[in-house]
């Protein structure tokens, strides 16, 4: 039996200011196995939320806790949240292989090799992203869709039971995103993590999805198939 | 990549001893070995040899090094391959300190204004300019988030300093004028045993707080966000990055006066050169890498024009530079063909 993480939001408001951007502090506790999808339109706050339950950004009101713990306080932050920013970040000379290892950060010395059980979970993350032709590349010379999927790797090689993932699949064409976003659900059951993901891609929301945060005019909905508000969400984003 | 670095060790080795064999006279192999491992200290060779030139060599070597690793760390502190060591503003904060007092103690009995011209003098207003800008700049950092602020409060932290060293030159007269304007242009033969000792002190430290940080250096040029979410705090990493730079390039500034170009392109000829991002290669190399340039430069220096030392400024930009140029050219190149 694996062990069960739970990530509660507590009277939860973001944003960069003392008004924050939501009307209503937001209260909700989700436990694993869960694949969340997040939207909203452009501005309406949804990389500040993922970036806020991250504890990049220190939230407006309210707290976070995760397995009970505030998440401020977990100094090994590396440890128990990925996540996959919208920006391409720019190295001279760094290698697919190297970044996609660079989440194991805190797990690993930097004088230390990588152990032979994080290898085999870089083997399976390139595997799946389908990345495996790129790994000696330059990051600097892929596509940026190449790039979102390396980032995907990185974040399963970092294999927190928290995943956060911001227009993950902007870039990436139709079949790969659909691909992605079945493993995302895969993976959240079978190594029971919590995966939330920001996405502006209704069909793709109403095909793969089973639970949504949908921000609109300064609330979080919180909907699912058996709501009866889904068919509603269906219609808003179509 | 090891075969790099006992090449790299060779050819330090192999440009000292000619540093020493070419000085203002040269001197012959069979000198050489006299002067270094027979113990005569009466002869004038031996005491050319240990007296000056290997303090001068110990000088070049450790700016170099000191130099090109504080240029490597504000490259990747501002994520900006333009960074150098002087960005901080610390060059200028030494600037100032010195032309105040060569030029702004006339109004000071002659007595107490010669003590302070005096090399040691010399030493410690730029000693206390460059630490004056460095605890600004600390508290700059703690105070603001983005390392893009922190960059242009430099800039403008520089300038303020230029300007009131431009209203110091302006009343000073000709003749220390020049004197100051070839402090500016550097030397290695100012400095007395006592201060290598500092600036090997200086030297090493910030390159060992620097390699215990080359895994959060790496991180960091991901961007603050993938640092941050990693657990990296962010101001007090900035913090150290900036504490060990200011020692490093502010001692050396203060004792050599400011030397530009190594810290600015040693860096890159790093990068190109082992073809990594990783710090933990990355300091080694360019200590090693400036260490080499500097000595160079210092050869040149006084093999040119018997009898005169050319100001190494001059010399580093104008034989640094081509080669710099041309190895990081044919690397990109090579880069986008393959």
């Amino acid at each position: 039996m694996k062990d069960k993480h739970v990530l509660k939001i507590e009277n939860l408001v973001w944003g960069y200011d003392a008004k924050g951007l939501v009307n209503q502090p937001v209260s909700i506790e989700v436990s694993t196995p869960s694949f969340i999808l997040l939207l909203g339109a452009n501005g309406t706050g949804k990389s500040t939320l993922l970036k806020t339950i991250g504890a990049v950004l220190r939230p407006v009101k309210g707290a976070l806790f995760f397995n009970g713990e505030s998440i401020e306080k977990y100094k090994k932050r590396g440890g128990f949240v990925s996540f996959v920013f919208a920006q391409r970040p720019q190295v001279d000379f760094m290698k697919v292989s190297d970044l996609v290892l660079s989440g194991l950060y805190l797990h690993q010395n930097p004088f230390l090799k990588i152990s032979p059980e994080q290898m085999q979970r870089y083997d399976f993350a390139v595997k799946v992203t389908r990345i495996e032709h790129l790994q000696h590349h330059f990051v600097n010379k892929i596509s940026d869709g190449e790039f979102q999927k390396v980032m995907i790797a990185r974040a399963l090689v970092q294999d927190t039971p928290l995943i956060l993932l911001d227009e993950p699949t902007a870039f990436i064409d139709y079949r790969s995103k659909r691909e992605l976003f079945s493993l995302l659900a895969e993976i959240s059951r079978q190594e029971n993590k919590i995966i939330i993901a920001s996405t502006h891609d209704p069909d793709l929301a109403q095909e793969k999805g089973e639970d949504f945060w949908l921000i609109k005019d300064h609330t979080l909905h919180q909907l699912n198939h058996t709501n009866l508000a889904y068919k509603k969400l269906k219609e808003e984003l179509m | 990549m090891k075969k790099h670095f006992c090449i790299l060790i060779f050819l330090l080795l192999l440009v000292s001893v000619l540093d020493i064999l070419f000085g203002s006279s040269r001197l012959t192999w069979q000198e050489l070995k006299e002067g270094l491992f027979l113990n005569q200290s009466d002869s004038a060779v031996n005491f050319v040899i240990w007296k000056y030139r290997i303090p001068k060599l110990i000088t070049a070597m450790l700016a170099g090094a000191g130099l090109a690793v504080s240029g490597l760390l504000m490259q990747t502190l501002f994520r900006n391959p333009l960074a150098g060591p002087y960005v901080l503003g610390i060059s200028s904060g030494a600037a100032f300190g010195v032309s105040f007092v060569m030029l702004g103690t006339s109004f000071l009995p002659q007595y107490v204004a010669n003590f302070l011209r005096h090399d040691v003098g010399i030493s410690m207003a730029a000693l206390s300019g460059t630490f004056f800008v460095m605890l600004l700049m600390i508290w700059v950092a703690g105070r603001v988030g983005g390392n893009f602020t922190i960059l242009i409060m430099g800039l403008i932290i520089g300038q303020i300093l230029g300007a009131l060293q431009g209203l110091t030159n302006f009343l000073a007269n000709p003749e220390t004028l020049k004197e100051f304007v070839l402090w500016g242009l550097g030397s290695f033969t100012q400095t007395n045993n006592f201060q290598n000792l500092i600036m090997l002190f200086a030297v090493f430290l910030s390159l060992f707080v620097a390699i215990v940080y080359s895994g959060k250096l790496n991180t960091y040029l991901l961007g603050d966000l993938y640092a941050k979410s990693l657990g990296i705090d962010l101001r007090s990493f900035r913090r150290v990055v900036i504490i060990i730079t200011c020692i490093a390039a502010g001692i050396i500034t203060a004792f050599c006066g400011p030397i530009a170009f190594v810290g600015l392109a040693v860096p890159h000829l790093a990068r190109h050169l082992f073809k990594t991002y990783k710090h933990s290669m990355l300091l080694p190399a360019s200590a090693l890498l400036g260490a080499i340039l500097t000595v160079v430069c210092d050869l040149i220096s006084h093999v040119f024009i018997e009898g005169y030392i050319i100001p190494i400024n001059v010399i580093s930009a104008i034989f640094g530079g081509p080669v710099v140029v041309w190895v990081i050219v044919k690397q990109r190149a090579k880069m986008y063909e393959g």
